[in-house]
């Protein structure tokens, strides 16, 4: 309680001093100074200090501060120009070309992780179907190429894919094994087949293993059933999976694996394939009896071959080669195999 | 044709003549007049300065202060509403600026500045026992005489809290009413009051203590 006194009556002293009273206060004032001696030496102490603080000589502004503060004036008004100047449009202009750059580049780079990210984590691409498998195994190819109107041979790869290749077996026995070796090998080369052929070769045999389409399997054929007498006897095994299973046609002609090569599926091709074996068997048996029974002078008495109503029977004639309507570019992987006979 | 009220102002502030109407030259140093603007800064540089000066207790401080204060003044011109003086909004700005100076500076000096007060020379101690001994009523005319016990109360005034030394420069060297400090600090009156109180407290305690 007396603090606050006190304080309050030190407020009221230095007030009264400083003239901020009301008449009413300056007469509470002066009533209790006259009253109390210690309160009026105060008082006179805050009048010294008063006094002695404003006693303190005015101290003027150096003569530069005018040019001074122009001056500060002025750079900072050229530093705003240069700022507005430069900053608004251009600043901004700059801003937003760094954030297309930068969403630019981010772009660009999810893309390249996409991509190696993709190869990294899908599936294996299909197998290339081993083509020297002579099931033909149910394997999808993907990389056959088909001639489609005399174009390249490696186009229309997508009609390829997962096409199980039909699979063939051509096999010559013939006294110059060397001279149907030419002979076969001219057609590849004709054909331009080279790039899609494997050969392999013996002193005694010669293989080509061609991986084509049917188009130029059929081309293929068509070129040597001209000369297809000189390449010997000619048997041929066609190999079907799914389900498995080979038919061996004996004394193939060019037009019947012709035939083959140009069912229509697989159903009609077995068909045919069993047809010409059984066709081809009971030729020669018909024909090794004739020779038994008929004597050598009794040449113009040749039995009647059998014949297949349909015609693609009938044996080695160019023109009995059938064009192909269709899956023209079905894979195949043809094997023709040159042996030297006895 | 007869002049404007306005336009008669234009024209005494353009001679520089004695009556300068501090809204005018507001408005015209907010329009970006140049001679307005030196108007203001000569009218006002000197009270500024002195107190800045008493303030922060640096000549070359305050001259740096005083240049910001006018430069911020004339930036800000604009935003002057004429609500308070000003002279007492230019004040403001003044002692913002020099009591946070005076905050950011590290009081290295303190110590330094209390040791050199107390080992006060005994001419000045002398000078000040016979100044407060002196019953009469203080002299200005003599006590402008008394360089040592100036130099004293500067010192003494050093030591306060910047917000003490603020308020005391502004009532007991510049004048100011309570009103006009409350409102050049923007403080509540009765904090000057209690601030003024407490600053002259500590002024007398510490030039009765060298008397001792």
């Amino acid at each position: 309680m007396n603090d606050k006194r006190r304080i309050n009556n030190e407020q009221l002293l230095n007030a009264y001093i400083d003239g901020e009273l009301s008449e009413r206060e300056k007469t509470q004032v002066k009533r209790l100074i006259d009253h109390d001696e210690q309160l009026r030496a105060r008082l006179a102490e805050l009048r010294k200090v008063k006094a002695v603080v404003g006693a303190l000589p005015t101290v003027s502004a150096p003569s530069t501060i005018l040019d001074e503060v122009r001056a500060s004036l002025e750079r900072k008004m050229i530093l705003n120009e240069y700022n507005s100047s430069v900053d608004e449009t251009q600043g901004a202009r700059h801003l937003m070309l760094r954030r297309i750059s930068a969403a630019a580049a981010i772009i660009v780079l999810v893309g390249v992780l996409g991509v190696i990210v993709y190869n990294i984590v899908r599936v294996p691409p299909q197998k290339i179907p081993d083509l020297n498998d002579p099931v033909g195994g149910g394997i999808a190819i993907n990389d056959y190429g088909a001639v489609e109107d005399g174009g390249s041979d490696i186009s229309n790869t997508a009609a390829a894919v997962n096409v199980r290749p039909l699979v063939m077996e051509l096999t010559m026995l013939s006294d110059s094994q060397l001279n149907a070796s030419r002979v076969v090998s001219n057609a590849i080369y004709n054909h331009a087949l080279l790039e899609y052929t494997i050969p392999k070769r013996t002193p005694s045999r010669s293989q080509y293993i061609i991986s084509c389409t049917r188009r130029q399997a059929m081309s293929l054929l068509t070129d040597l059933s001209e000369q297809w007498d000189s390449l010997g006897t000619a048997s041929l095994q066609v190999n079907f999976s799914e389900p498995r299973e080979e038919v061996q046609v004996p004394d193939v002609t060019a037009g019947q694996v012709a035939g083959i090569l140009a069912a229509r599926d697989r159903i009609e091709r077995l068909k045919l394939a069993r047809d010409y074996t059984t066709l081809n068997r009971m030729q020669n048996v018909i024909t090794k009896n004739s020779e038994d029974s008929l004597s050598p002078s009794a040449d113009n008495l040749k039995p009647v071959q059998p014949r297949m109503t349909s015609g693609q029977g009938e044996r080695d004639s160019r023109r009995n080669i059938p064009e192909l309507k269709d899956n023209q570019s079905h894979p195949v992987k043809l094997t023709i195999t040159l042996e030297q006979g006895e | 044709m007869e002049k404007s009220a306005v336009t008669e102002q234009d024209d005494n502030l353009q001679t520089n003549n004695i009556v300068i109407d501090d809204a005018l030259l507001a408005r015209k140093c907010a329009d970006g007049d140049l001679a307005s603007m030196e108007v203001l800064i000569t009218k006002y540089q000197d009270r500024i300065y002195n107190v800045i000066f008493r303030i922060c207790a640096n000549a070359h401080d305050a001259a740096e202060l005083t240049q910001d204060t006018f430069v911020k003044v004339i930036e800000n011109i604009d935003k002057f509403k004429g609500k308070s003086g000003l002279y007492t909004w230019i004040f403001r700005i003044a002692v913002n600026l020099t009591i946070n100076f005076c905050k950011r500076q590290v009081r290295v000096g303190f110590h330094s500045l209390q040791q050199e007060f107390n080992e006060s020379s005994g001419d000045s101690v002398a000078m000040l026992k016979d100044f407060m001994a002196d019953e009469n009523e203080p002299d200005p005319a003599e006590l402008a005489q008394k360089k040592e016990l100036q130099e004293l109360a500067f010192k003494a005034l050093s030591l306060l809290d910047e917000n003490y030394r603020a308020v005391i420069i502004l009532r007991d060297i510049e004048a100011m009413s309570y009103d006009e400090i409350a409102q050049v600090l923007e403080l509540e009156l009765g904090t000057v009051k209690s601030r003024l109180s407490r600053a002259r407290e500590a002024l007398r305690k510490s030039l009765k203590a060298i008397l001792k």
